[in-house]
């Protein structure tokens, strides 16, 4: 088995896209494909025993949330990624999806080849983004909500970050983005998987902050 | 004010048993006996002028002192009358010895056993003398005599009545007390009750000039100044006999508006003054002084008599109502009124009963302490009303800081309804707007495509591209209607960002280029909607049908007038505008360009097809 070879666990309950995908990945000839299930638990068993590079996942898994299974393979393994299937791609599935740790989202009828070249750029260091999502994780992470205890509420975002967060939101592709700031699309995307990377630790640092104010842990 | 009300009661406390009591005073003599002399008018005048004592063969008639000497005559001739005041020194003679005469309104020239030794400035031809203070007159010692001593006072007089007081002798230390308390009364009292009616009088027409509805005000205000000027004229003591009788009408005009002020105060505060009451108040007070100056002195007893005597029946009148009203609403400051009016009513009695004589051994005039009594009660009541009204304006306010906290209370809770209301209703036309849109478009989309397929005329490769058609329609609602959603540009650049992997699956290349685009561009969701599936529609086709290498989206903004033109250009193979299909699927994008009032023009040839939307704007950020 090549060393450059990527696993792939898929968990989507629909069998028509279930299959679809498998065939997808199966012909890749850089992808393996360690397991294709259909619940939120036999994904967890899966991340456990075989833990993949990328995790396929729809959110809405008939046993529960995709976001949960998401968790569980960041905190298994911090460098997994997870590509998020959606059927309209709308805001708050995939900003939940990011919160959990899932470095890229596609919608559930791109065209075949498009899931392939997805994850290949997942593994490349780079993650996808629409302007909408741009818009809205430059506002949450722009002003993160006026914390209470003091603590400084300092962007964790860099200005250049930023700076491609709010081009993207004015409808600019990565193209155009780096031709903006005369940098490679490579470069852009990349940028962008750091900064859900930061919202997902961002987000988990808040839950920790709420943990310790109500005095669950620590 | 207060203050003002001590000072008056103190120096009336301090008073009152000197005029009760008389000037009598330890250690002195009292003279309540007397002789009196009344020369024949044709010898008395030669005979003041050469200074002559009384002959020896006088008729000196025995009287009691205080005594009353009536002459009943107006024609303003002086007239010169004698009084002889025989004692017995008493033992030891004092050494500072003095005569005390409490009051000698004309003035007198006086003798001691015969020797000239002082003389009280009298009326003469040319001036009418009016002492309103005591009179201490030292007899040097040598003119005195152990035993039996003899006093001559010459007084001449034009008055119709003119009293010699009883007098006292002693020591001057010893007589120095009456004196100053009389003094104090009579003539210092009377001093500071002028100012001070004339400082409240100011005050109180000050306040009326800025409120003139407060009619009580005034009535004190003038009550006050005519105090003032009344008690100011009782203080001048010599007045040119020219001016005489104008300066007695002056006098009593301001007794009589004192009086009636009084009156129209009681009347209006028992809610009686009427207008016809005030035109006879004033006409009142102006009947008595115009009486007197136009018979130049000749009416004086009549107008003192039945003028004066009327201003009293008038106040008896008033004091009566004003009984009558408190006596069916009853209150605090009505009583200290009532009882303040009652004292100087009296008090004003006995000024009028000495002044007519009927009040044989009295000799003082009592008015001006009674009528600060009134003045004090009538000021004291105004001030309570005062500080009621400044209490209600204080708990007016109150009350109207509670109200408009209800008030505003409620209207944030109507404004809330209110808004609730809007709310719900632009809802409910948002809801009915994406039922027609979903009728119209996806629904009737559905339908032809189910109707097609039940005909059998529809391969799986058709039916997949109906169902995806669809499936882009909703994801450009969902794109465009979702909440939060900020402007066309960013539903523009979702649209290209989910149609990317298709044009790449196809290699097409597909570019986005902005033309004087601002950062923000706000276009309703119902024509961005329209603008976006024309769009759609427009790059959907190049993939479908026009077999292009590239395309090219241009999205400017231009002015004059001012619209967003968006062009799609293909350099595919064209189409022919007229065929069936093209026909079909161009009169649906027709009609959505119509509905939101844009224009679409179509250019298509062998080099490729440009379709240019331009969406007319009402305003350009």
């Amino acid at each position: 088995m090549s060393v450059e070879t990527t696993s792939v666990l898929v968990v989507e309950d629909e069998p028509e896209f279930l299959r679809q995908y498998c065939e997808a990945i199966t012909r890749e000839s850089g992808l393996r494909l360690v397991g294709a299930v259909t619940t939120l638990a036999a994904g967890v068993a899966l991340i456990e025993s075989a833990m993949p590079d990328v995790l396929v996942v729809d959110l809405g898994l008939p046993d529960g949330n995709g976001a949960d299974l998401i968790r569980t393979a960041a905190k298994r393994r911090s460098d997994c990624d997870a590509l998020v299937v959606t059927v309209f791609g709308d805001d708050q599935h995939v900003i939940d999806a990011i919160e959990a740790g899932a470095t890229g989202y596609i919608l559930k009828d791109s065209p075949p080849g498009e899931l392939v070249r997805c994850i290949r750029e997942l593994r490349e260091g780079g993650s996808p983004i629409s302007p909408s999502i741009a818009r809205r994780l430059l506002a949450r992470m722009r002003a993160p909500a006026a914390q209470p205890g003091g603590r400084p509420a300092a962007s964790p975002l860099t200005e250049r970050e930023a700076d491609i967060l709010r081009l993207v939101a004015k409808g600019l592709s990565f193209a155009d983005v780096g031709s903006a700031l005369d940098i490679s699309v490579h470069t852009v995307v990349a940028h962008v998987k750091k900064i859900y990377r930061k919202l997902s630790v961002h987000s988990r640092g808040e839950a920790v902050f709420e943990g310790t104010q109500l005095g669950l842990l620590g | 004010m207060r203050k003002f009300a001590c000072l008056l009661l103190a120096i009336f406390a301090l008073d009152s048993p000197s005029v009760t009591a008389g000037d009598a005073s330890a250690g002195s003599l009292e003279l309540r006996e007397a002789k009196f002399w009344l020369p024949a008018d044709a010898a008395s005048a030669k005979a003041v002028q050469r200074e002559e004592l009384p002959p020896d063969d006088a008729q000196w008639q025995a009287i009691s002192l205080p005594h009353r000497w009536i002459q009943d005559r107006t024609d303003g001739r002086l007239g010169h009358a004698w009084i002889r005041l025989d004692f017995i020194a008493p033992k030891p003679l004092p050494a500072d010895p003095a005569l005390y005469l409490s009051r000698l309104s004309v003035g007198g020239t006086l003798y001691v056993n015969g020797a000239r030794i002082a003389a009280i400035r009298s009326s003469d031809e040319s001036v009418q003398m009016r002492w309103r203070r005591p009179h201490l007159v030292r007899l040097t010692p040598a003119t005195l005599r152990d035993g039996a001593n003899s006093i001559l006072v010459r007084i001449d007089s034009r008055d119709a009545r003119t009293i010699f007081p009883s007098a006292l002798i002693g020591s001057e230390a010893d007589l120095r007390a009456p004196f100053d308390r009389r003094y104090l009364a009579e003539y210092s009292g009377a001093q500071f009750s002028a100012t001070a009616g004339a400082v409240v009088a100011v005050f109180m027409l000050g306040i009326w000039w800025f409120r003139r509805t407060e009619l009580l005000y005034v009535l004190f205000g003038f009550t006050c100044l005519f105090w003032a000027l009344r008690t100011h004229a009782y203080l001048a003591e010599e007045i040119p006999w020219a001016w005489w009788w104008y300066w007695r009408a002056l006098y009593y005009v301001w007794t009589g508006g004192f009086a009636l002020s009084v009156a129209a105060f009681f009347l209006h505060y028992a809610g009686k003054l009427a207008q016809r009451w005030q035109f006879l108040l004033i006409g009142y007070a102006l009947v008595g002084p115009l009486l007197l100056v136009s018979s130049n002195g000749a009416l004086q007893l009549v107008v003192e008599r039945y003028w004066i005597g009327g201003l009293f029946a008038l106040e008896a009148y008033v004091l009566w109502e004003f009984y009558r009203s408190l006596r069916q609403q009853p209150s605090l400051e009505g009583l200290a009124l009532a009882g303040g009016a009652l004292t100087t009513f009296v008090l004003g009695a006995n000024d009028f009963a000495v002044r007519l004589g009927w009040m044989p051994y009295s000799n003082a005039y009592a008015l001006h302490f009674g009528a600060p009594v009134v003045m004090v009660a009538m000021g004291g009541l105004l001030a309570a009303r005062f500080v009621g009204a400044l209490r209600q304006v204080e708990s007016a306010n109150v009350e109207l800081t509670r109200k408009v906290g209800e008030k505003e209370y409620e209207l944030r809770h109507q404004f809330e309804r209110l808004r609730e209301v809007e709310r719900r209703e632009a809802s409910l036309t948002e809801r009915q707007r994406i039922m027609q849109d979903m009728h119209d478009g996806l629904g009737s989309q559905l339908l032809i495509s189910l109707a097609a397929v039940e005909r059998g005329a529809l391969d799986p490769k058709g039916m997949a591209q109906v169902l995806r058609d669809a499936m882009d329609d909703m994801r450009l609602a969902i794109d465009t209607l979702s909440p939060g959603r900020e402007g066309l540009l960013e539903a523009l650049g979702n649209l290209r960002y989910r149609l990317e992997p298709r044009f790449r699956a196809a290699g097409v290349e597909l570019r986005f280029v902005y033309v004087d685009v601002p950062e923000q561009l706000d276009v309703e969701a119902a024509p961005a909607l329209q603008i976006l599936r024309v769009l759609q529609e427009s790059l959907t086709n190049v993939l479908k049908h026009a077999r292009a290498t590239q395309v090219r989206v241009e999205i400017s903004l231009r002015r004059d007038p001012a619209r967003l033109v968006l062009a799609v250009a293909d350099d595919g193979c064209g189409f022919d505008p007229a065929s069936p299909v093209a026909g079909r699927g161009l009169s649906g994008m027709r009609r959505r360009a119509r509905q939101i009032g844009a224009a679409l023009e179509v250019v298509s040839g062998s080099g490729g097809t440009c379709i240019t939307l331009s969406h007319p704007l009402s305003a350009v950020a």
